[in-house]
This record gives structure tokens, C-alpha cells and sequence, in this order.
């Protein structure tokens, strides 16, 4: 075996060429390979940081007919009724996030902070890394003026000091103690700042939705607790058995929970880079293949000298895992690269558990595993080929050794290559369309020249709406001052924004309306606002600054509202309520139409929106969270800094969440999107250029071994343009075999990609003819020089070639 | 040693049948030096490589050293070169990236014998053809006539029984030549069996029986 290594090592050094190209080759896709894996490895396979984590779960009961999107989540009420029992878990914790306002700790700012009742860190077993965390009354009212902070606020706030523990700091103008730090890497909720302990209470109107994690106790398996979980759904006031039926219960792993929405790309991204490995495999089978054929002579040898097939196939096999293993190192170094640069190029929020991401020994374990598995993959095809026992020809022929058998495999493996090119490229193909649709889709709104301001006024603070209505129009009015303005408002979110506001409708003619079709985004506006926002008044009129407090409701349909409930017919006019039990006063009249706007994104396929007036709103939590919208003449980015300060002269205390153009959030709102297309596009570029390589030798090498035959042609009469023609007739025959291949794979695997596809189906037929000539016409450019060459032959030199 | 009965190799060629060999039947003494003559196309080279284990594809009876080479399968017929022959082609075939040592080691490292041992076997071959200065040369270092003098002491390093030689001197001007042949002769006094293919009557007469093939048909026999 050692004497295998040692005449393999050699036999590779004394062919750098070959050795090169077989480890470049081989470590681009095992490099790749490794990258991804790392991030698969950190985000779904490795176990949560905390004790025992597979007995922490998330528990989710959510009516499957909610009209928006939810993850796993508990009502409020289920919760505060499921936590009395204390037969399965040992504790649940309820917890959700917003951003609050924090000052005391330099200037005013916007930070995201985990709302969490007291037992949080207990059930994650969670330690501070200095100080402590909640006592268990410390989410009562009165007693929960403590907070945690993560360690990078720690770091950036208050420069990393130990003495930070014991000062305060103001939250929506509330004085909270510092009480512990939580330790580096520690994440949960995601991308949180800070811990604020808070219970849950219920509000008579409404039900709030609550994530909710709980540990099992020992000997507890997750069914028992989801059939305890149905049980209390059942006993939810004012839920009929039919409802109940509908509102699955349900246990997820926390691992699950937290990396389930990034599994299906994740594994879409292995997927994709198996398939480059795969092409650079059979790009180095097909160079093993032609060296192999140059030594069944010395194999033949061997084997007259009593080597047995296996100890043949042995040598070789060491020479191609020699091979691997040398990909497998450089592969290595590159993931070392890649990774960062991977993480650099993925928007924030789109994978979870970034801290932990990095190689360990799995992933080290992952690499040798594949490169041994490499070395066998493309090296077992040429040592079978290579020992083959036609011992007495191979001896004969003193080394001229191109059989029809080995020209076949050849083939095969370039055919392969190129359909598994296809695959990827039409994946990319798809996503790229898709993308590109999101990106000029109707939105319904003028996004160029319009810069947004987004702040969220405390209820500490600005606790009646008189307050928080000052606070708007006096911005408003100084903005609309800025020199370049031509146009400013506000809505409570913005389009694009992640967030809305909405609810049901009744129609004054009580007409029965199809179930679900009465569900509509609420935005709360100021007048101008379609004005300044580019969306076009179909009919009516705008709000004005007459429709506030003391006059009529009025509200503005979008145009698919307007024709659901009034097909043919002029909406204006006629009157709708918010309420269940509307009084006089409740109802509002229809005084415009305008376009439908997409306000949660391209994909957004909802039923449209009803408009009110901000003046008219009687919910002071419909009315703090504002983003001023301004339209510009020109560059709407240089009004940035003058905008904040607009706010820091209204109220010093109030920190500015964020501005950013609307191009800027449309863009932020694709960036996942964008990702997902880049990645996939880079990986079927390198599958492309393998690709192209793969073919260019397999065509350069048939052109040298069939220079006597072509000599032979040429000397019987055949011209260049015969000899071209020949040889690109064979480049479009694999081409065509492998496109059909690949056509009938990328159909069978395109599917997975569904959900991400916007407006493009997987079996899009443009996309799919593209890719073939795409790929086509690089399988005719790579075998453009060996197709010269061929019709370059000198019949005379040829015909004298042995 | 060896006894060929019927021995038949053809080639299917459309509707009908190529023969190679034709009902050869032949018995080779242990020790004996035998030459095989005739004319190109004759089928010399192909009943040497039946000899030699390295073509399975015929018809008849073979008995080598009263092994049923015929009832032989694949495995069991290498086991039987590597106990009992040695082969020297024309074109001497040493492997290129391998040193002289390494080239005469192969053989013995396909025999399962412990290193130790080979280095032995090795360094005694070495010294025996005087060829322990080019140790650590490459082929292409060598002459034609030193690189067949190179295969022929890998052909003996096993202690073969049998060497069969294809050709030996046809790359090799007459002295390298008569240097190959004359160490023939001295192994076959030793008392291993050589059987030759040759179209030199120069070196059919180091043996000592002819054997004549024309047509794949064995048409002459003579002793010298």
C-alpha cells in the first residue's frame, strides 16, 4: 500500500499539467461543497447551544384560516391557560419583539427588543455572562423595570464596561435597571438587543398571537403534549368543536423553529453544489481516462508480471484519492474564504444562528469524507477501463490504446456533464426570471425620488392621540419646508414596510359577502399621500386636512375592493364600518378610488385596502408607528440627515427608526431573493465552465487520436469544411443528447424551486429553450479549436503518424 | 511440463470463423530450449501468450506442469504465472516512472513476499547481471540493449520455471543481441525451460528443437 502512495505521489508530480488541472477542478467543487455544507452543519444539524436542547419546543395552535401568514404561535389566552399545568413541561416562556426607543446610553435610538415573561432564561437554561437574569415576579406590573442586554449592545453602548450592570437606561421613556449581560453568540430571539421581562395579560377585545417555547420534562415524549395541547384548544371560550378542528395543535423543535424557514433553500444550495461536484468529478474522470488509456500498456505489463486486477485498480484508485485528497485541502481553504464571503452576500434575517456558523470537525470530517468518496467516484470508471485484461493487445500496441469501448465512456461522461449543467442553469434560469420580475413588477407606486422616515412613538410618552397627532403635523410641516419637496405625507406603514394594519368590513346594505372577501389592509394616511407616493386617483377626491377628528369618517377604497363589492358601479358615496356593532358615527363614506398597491411585497396577492384619514383614527396603536413620505425633485438620499434632524427639533428624545428611499426598501424587500439568485447563478457559471472544459478535452483528444483517420480522409478528397463539419457534428450530437437528458432531469427537479418562483412556472417553457441554446452554443465554442485542428491536418504528417 | 492438445484460438468475422491457431498439439520438456519460427501472421506471438497465461480465449487441452490450464479459471491461471513463468517482450515494456530496482521488484511484490526478502531477491538479481551501478537509473537512461538486459533479469527475479521470450533481440543490434542470447543459454543450462519466438536463425540455434507454424497450423518440428 505505502509503495502505491509513493509511485502514485510520483507518478502525479511528474505530470503537473494533468495534476493541476485534476485539483483545481476537483477543489472548486469540493470548496463549494464545504461552504455550504458549513452553513447547512451550523444551522440544521448542529444541536442548539443550550442544555438538553431536543426537549425544547415550540408550541403552535393557529387557525389555518387566518387571513395572513403566521409561524408557530400560541393565543394569549391558551397560553396563560396551557401554563397552569405542570404534568409535561417543566416551564413555558411567552415572548415577542419590537423596537423601543432607548436613550440614557448616548444618543436617543431605535433597538429591537425581546419582550419575555420571567421564566425565559430558565427554560433555556441560559446563563448571563455577567449579572444575573429575571427573578420569577420580575414580569409583573411594577416590578419589571430590569432589563438584559445582548453583549453587542453591551459593547456598543457602553464600551464593553463591567459597570454597566446597575445603570440605567430609559426605554420609550421608562427608567429600566440593568441587571445582566448575556454572553457572546447568545441569539434567541434572533437579532434581539436587549430582554424585557413582561407577562401576558388579556385584553377584553382582542387576542394577541405569542411565540411560546417550553421544556419537556424527563420521560415526556412531544406527542403527550400536543394531545394535551388539542384538549385545552377544545376548551378555548367561544371556540365551537369546528373551530377547534381547524386550529391544529402542534410541537415543533426549537431547532426547527428556528432554522425551518431556511431549510429548503439551504438544501436547494447543497443540492446545487453536489451537482458541481458531480460535473468536476466527470471532468476529471474524462482526464483520468485519456492517461489511463496512455498506460494500459504499463498496466498490461503489471499484469504479466502477476498483478491481479484488484492490485491494479488498487494503484490507480490511490493516484485519483492522491488527487482528491490534494482538492479536498485546497477545496478547504477556499471554504475558509467562501464562507464569509457567503455570509457577507446574504441579506441580515435570511439565515438564522449566524453567530455559530463556522467549520468544526464535522464539517472538517464532512470534507475528507467527500474527497475520499471523490477520489473513488471519478477514479473507479478509468480503473476498470485502464485494467481491462486484453493484455495481449495492450502489449502489441505499444501504447496506442483509444478502443470504441473507452471513446464511449468518454461520451458518456461529457453527456452527463452537460445535463447536469442544464439542470442547474435552468434553475438559475428560473430564478433569475423570477427575480427580475420582482424587481419590475407593477407595485401600484412611484418609488424613484420619494425617501421615507420611519419612527415609533411610545405610549409612555405620547399616550393620547392629541399628542401623537402634534407630533405628526408639526414634522409634516417642517419637511414639507425642505427645500426640493415637492410633495409629503404619512402613513402608519408603508408599503414594503414588513408590517400593516387590517381588519374586517360590513357594507351598509348588509349583503352577504363570500367568506374572506370583507378582509382588507387598513393604512392609516394624511392627506397627499397618494400625491406623494405616485398612486393614482381612479376616482374621488384625496383626504383633505377636513376630514379629521370632528367631521364624517370618510375612507378610500383601492380599486380591487372597489370592484368586489361594487362590480360596474361607482363606489362613491356609499358607506362601510370597521365595527361588528357600528353606531352612527361608525359608519364612512366612500369619497375615492385609487390603485392597488402591493403592501407586502411583489408577491402580495391579497384583496386590497381601505384608507383612512390618520386625523379620524381613535386607536392611538394605529397611530404611533409613522413613516413620513417625502418626493423629492431630485436625489431624495441627500434629505437624510436633514430629516432626522426634523424629528430631533420636534422631539430630542425621540430616535428616528429608519430612512431609507422606498427603491431602497423595495430592494431590501428582494435582497432574499436577489441571494438566492446570485448563488445559484455562481454555482451554474462554474458548472458551465467545467462544463465547457469538460467537452473541450474529449473533443481535443478524439481530434488526436483520429489524426490518421482524418489524414486518410483528407488524402481521399476531404476538404477543411468536410473535416469541420465532422467534428462539430459530433459536438452537437453529446450537446443534443445531453440537453435532452438534462431537459428531462430539470423538469423531474425544478419543481423544488415552486415556492420561490414569482410569477414563473418551473416548467417554464422561455427559460428552458434559452438554457439549451445557451449551453449549445458553448459546447460549439469549446470544440471550435480542437475543430480547426482538425481541419488543419497535414494528410502527409498524418499518414506517417503512429 | 507442458502438453497441448488440440489447442484451437479463432475470431468470429461475420458469418464465419478466423483461426489463429489450428489444432496445435505439442509437449515441451522440462528444461528444454524450444524456438518457435514462422512466417508473420503465423500465430507464434499468440501461442506464446496462451503459454503465458495472458490469453484465455481458446479451445482444447493445456496441461501445465499437470495443472488443467483448460479447466483454469481466470484467477487460477495468474496464480500459475506467478508461481512458474517469466515473459520478456520485444519492446523490453519496463515501466517508464520506475527505477531499475523498482522495475525488478514489481514482480516479487505481486508475490506476496515481505520486503525484506525482495530487497534481497532484488539486490542478488542486481549483482548476478551486473547491473548494481544502474540501480537507480530510469529506462529512458538506458540503452536498448541494457533495458532488455534489465527485463530479462526481471523476467528470472521470481525464479521462474519457464521463460518465454517474444522477440527478444528484434529491437537490439547484434552484439546487445548476442549478449541476450548467450545469457539464455547459460539459464537454460541452469535448467530453466526457454521457449523463444524468433525470426533470427541465428538465435534458433541457441536451442534446441524448432518449432515450425504457418497458418496457425504447427507444420514442422526439428531438434538441433
Amino acid at each position: 500500500m505505502w509503495n502505491d502512495v509513493r509511485y502514485g505521489f510520483r507518478t502525479l508530480l511528474r505530470s503537473p499539467g494533468f495534476t493541476a488541472v485534476a485539483v483545481i477542478a476537483i477543489a472548486l467543487g469540493i470548496g463549494a461543497n464545504t461552504a455550504v455544507f458549513t452553513i447547512v452543519n451550523s444551522v440544521l444539524l448542529r444541536p442548539l447551544p443550550f442544555p438538553e436542547p431536543e426537549r425544547l419546543f415550540a408550541l403552535s395552535a393557529v387557525p389555518e384560516n387566518l387571513p395572513f401568514a403566521s409561524g408557530p404561535m400560541l393565543p394569549d389566552g391558551l397560553y396563560l391557560d396551557f401554563r397552569k399545568q405542570d404534568r409535561l413541561f417543566e416551564k413555558l416562556t411567552a415572548f415577542n419583539s419590537g423596537r423601543v426607543n432607548m436613550t440614557g446610553a448616548g444618543d436617543a435610538q431605535s433597538v429591537m427588543a425581546a419582550f419575555v415573561t420571567a421564566d425565559f432564561f430558565s427554560v433555556l437554561r441560559a446563563r448571563p455572562a455577567l449579572g444575573r437574569t429575571f427573578l420569577s415576579e420580575e414580569d409583573q406590573t411594577g416590578r419589571d423595570s430590569v432589563v438584559v442586554l445582548s453583549d453587542k449592545l453591551w459593547r456598543a453602548d457602553f464600551a464593553g464596561d463591567p459597570g454597566a450592570i446597575g445603570k440605567s437606561v430609559r426605554l420609550d421613556g421608562v427608567s429600566h435597571t440593568i441587571i445582566g449581560l448575556m454572553p457572546a453568540g447568545f441569539a434567541f430571539p434572533a437579532a434581539v438587543d436587549m430582554w424585557v421581562p413582561r407577562d401576558v395579560h388579556i385584553d377584553g377585545h382582542n387576542s394577541t398571537l405569542m411565540s411560546v417555547i417550553g421544556r419537556l420534562k424527563p420521560g415526556v415524549m412531544p406527542v403527550q403534549a400536543v394531545a394535551e395541547l388539542s384538549v385545552a384548544v377544545k376548551r378555548m371560550p367561544g371556540k365551537s368543536s369546528e373551530d377547534a378542528s381547524k386550529t391544529p395543535a402542534r410541537l415543533i423543535s426549537l431547532l426547527e423553529y428556528l432554522s425551518g424557514k431556511a431549510q429548503r433553500s439551504l438544501l436547494i444550495f447543497l443540492g446545487a453544489v453536489g451537482f458541481v461536484l458531480l460535473i468536476g468529478c466527470a471532468n476529471v474522470a474524462n482526464l483520468m481516462l485519456a492517461r489511463a488509456a496512455g498506460r494500459r500498456q504499463e498496466m498490461a505489463v503489471r499484469a504479466a508480471m502477476g498483478a491481479s486486477r484488484w492490485r491494479l485498480m488498487r494503484q490507480l484508485l490511490t493516484e485519483s484519492t492522491l488527487v482528491a485528497l490534494a482538492g479536498g485541502a485546497a477545496g478547504l481553504l477556499l471554504a475558509l474564504w467562501g464562507v464569509p464571503a457567503l455570509l457577507a452576500m446574504a441579506p441580515e434575517g435570511t439565515l438564522p444562528r449566524v453567530e455559530q456558523i463556522g467549520i468544526d470537525g464535522w464539517v472538517l470530517a464532512f470534507t475528507l469524507t467527500v474527497s475520499l468518496a471523490t477520489g473513488l467516484g471519478f477514479g473507479i470508471l478509468p480503473a476498470i477501463e485502464a485494467t481491462r485484461r486484453e493484455l495481449r493487445e495492450s502489449l502489441n500496441l505499444g501504447g496506442r490504446a483509444m478502443t470504441g469501448r473507452h471513446d464511449a465512456v468518454r461520451s458518456a461522461l461529457v453527456i452527463s456533464e452537460i445535463a447536469l449543467t442544464l439542470v442547474l442553469l435552468t434553475g438559475a434560469g428560473l430564478m433569475l426570471k423570477s427575480f427580475l420580475r420582482l424587481q419590475t413588477g407593477a407595485t401600484g407606486f412611484r418609488a424613484e425620488n420619494v425617501i421615507t422616515m420611519t419612527v415609533d412613538l411610545p405610549d409612555t410618552v405620547y399616550r393620547e392621540l392629541p399628542q401623537i397627532n402634534a407630533f405628526r403635523e408639526q414634522t409634516l410641516a417642517t419637511l414639507s419646508r425642505l427645500p426640493g419637496v415637492t410633495a409629503v405625507s404619512a402613513v402608519n406603514w408603508l408599503p414594503f414596510g414588513g408590517f400593516l394594519t387590517a381588519g374586517d368590513f360590513h357594507l351598509e346594505d348588509a349583503r352577504p359577502l363570500p367568506r374572506g372577501s370583507t378582509w382588507v389592509d387598513k393604512p392609516c394616511v394624511s392627506p397627499g399621500y397618494f400625491r406623494a407616493m405616485g398612486i393614482r386617483m381612479v376616482s374621488g377626491r384625496d383626504f383633505s386636512p377636513r376630514d379629521n377628528a370632528q367631521a364624517l369618517g370618510v375612507v378610500i377604497l383601492s380599486q380591487s375592493v372597489a370592484r368586489r363589492l361594487w362590480p360596474g358601479q361607482n363606489p362613491i358615496g356609499q358607506r362601510i364600518t370597521g365595527e361588528d356593532d357600528p353606531q352612527p358615527q361608525d359608519w364612512l363614506t366612500i369619497v375615492g378610488v385609487v390603485e392597488d398597491v402591493k403592501q407586502m411585497g411583489m408577491a402580495d396577492k391579497r384583496g386590497g385596502a381601505i384608507y383612512q384619514p390618520l386625523a379620524q383614527i381613535t386607536r392611538t396603536s394605529w397611530a404611533s408607528h409613522v413613516a413620513f413620505v417625502v418626493r423629492t425633485a431630485s436625489d431624495p438620499e441627500v434629505l437624510a440627515a436633514t430629516m432626522r434632524a426634523v424629528v430631533r427639533d420636534v422631539d430630542k428624545d425621540q430616535p428616528v427608526q429608519t430612512v431609507a428611499t422606498m427603491t431602497q426598501l423595495i430592494a431590501f424587500a428582494t435582497a432574499e431573493q436577489r441571494f438566492q439568485t446570485r448563488l445559484l447563478g455562481a454555482f451554474s457559471l462554474l458548472a458551465l465552465l467545467l462544463a465547457a472544459v469538460g467537452i473541450y478535452g474529449v473533443l481535443a483528444y478524439s481530434v488526436a487520436q483520429r489524426t490518421h483517420e482524418i489524414g486518410i480522409r483528407m488524402a481521399l478528397g476531404a476538404e477543411a469544411g468536410d473535416v469541420l463539419r465532422m467534428v462539430l457534428h459530433r459536438t452537437l450530437a453529446l450537446a443534443a443528447t445531453g440537453i435532452a437528458i438534462g431537459a428531462a432531469a430539470a423538469l423531474a427537479t425544478t419543481r423544488v424551486l415552486a415556492n420561490f418562483l414569482f410569477e414563473v412556472k418551473p416548467s417554464d417553457p422561455a427559460t428552458f429553450v434559452t438554457v439549451a441554446a445557451l449551453l449549445a452554443g458553448v459546447a460549439v465554442l469549446a470544440s471550435w479549436i480542437p475543430a480547426h485542428r482538425a481541419a488543419g491536418v497535414d494528410p502527409v504528417e498524418a499518414l506517417r503518424y503512429e | 511440463m507442458i502438453r497441448l492438445n488440440n489447442i484451437e484460438k479463432f475470431y468470429e468475422a461475420g458469418y464465419g470463423k478466423t483461426f489463429v491457431l489450428r489444432r496445435i498439439t505439442l509437449d515441451i520438456q522440462e528444461g528444454e530450449f524450444v524456438t518457435v519460427m514462422g512466417p508473420s501472421g503465423a500465430g507464434k506471438s499468440t501461442l506464446l501468450s496462451i503459454l503465458g497465461m495472458l490469453d484465455g480465449a481458446w479451445t482444447g487441452e493445456f496441461y501445465f506442469a499437470e495443472h488443467p490450464v483448460h479447466k483454469l479459471n481466470t484467477k487460477q491461471r495468474v496464480e500459475i504465472n506467478k508461481k512458474y513463468i517469466g515473459f520478456v517482450f520485444q519492446s523490453y515494456h519496463l515501466i517508464d516512472n520506475l527505477t531499475v530496482y523498482e522495475n525488478l521488484d514489481i514482480p516479487l511484490s505481486y508475490r506476496n513476499i515481505k520486503s525484506a526478502e525482495r530487497a534481497g531477491m532484488v539486490a542478488d538479481v542486481l549483482d548476478r547481471f551486473h547491473i548494481v551501478g544502474k540501480k537507480d537509473l530510469y529506462p529512458n537512461q538506458l540503452s536498448g540493449g541494457q533495458q532488455q538486459l534489465v527485463a530479462v533479469a526481471r523476467a528470472v527475479i521470481a525464479n521462474p520455471k519457464l521463460i518465454l521470450a517474444d522477440e527478444p533481440t528484434g529491437n537490439l543490434h547484434s552484439s546487445q543481441g548476442k549478449e541476450i542470447m548467450e545469457l539464455f543459454k547459460k539459464l537454460n543450462e541452469g535448467g530453466t525451460t526457454i521457449i523463444q519466438v524468433t525470426h533470427s536463425e541465428t538465435n534458433a540455434r541457441y536451442g534446441n528443437r524448432i518449432i515450425n507454424l504457418a497458418d496457425g497450423w504447427l507444420v514442422k518440428e526439428a531438434h538441433s
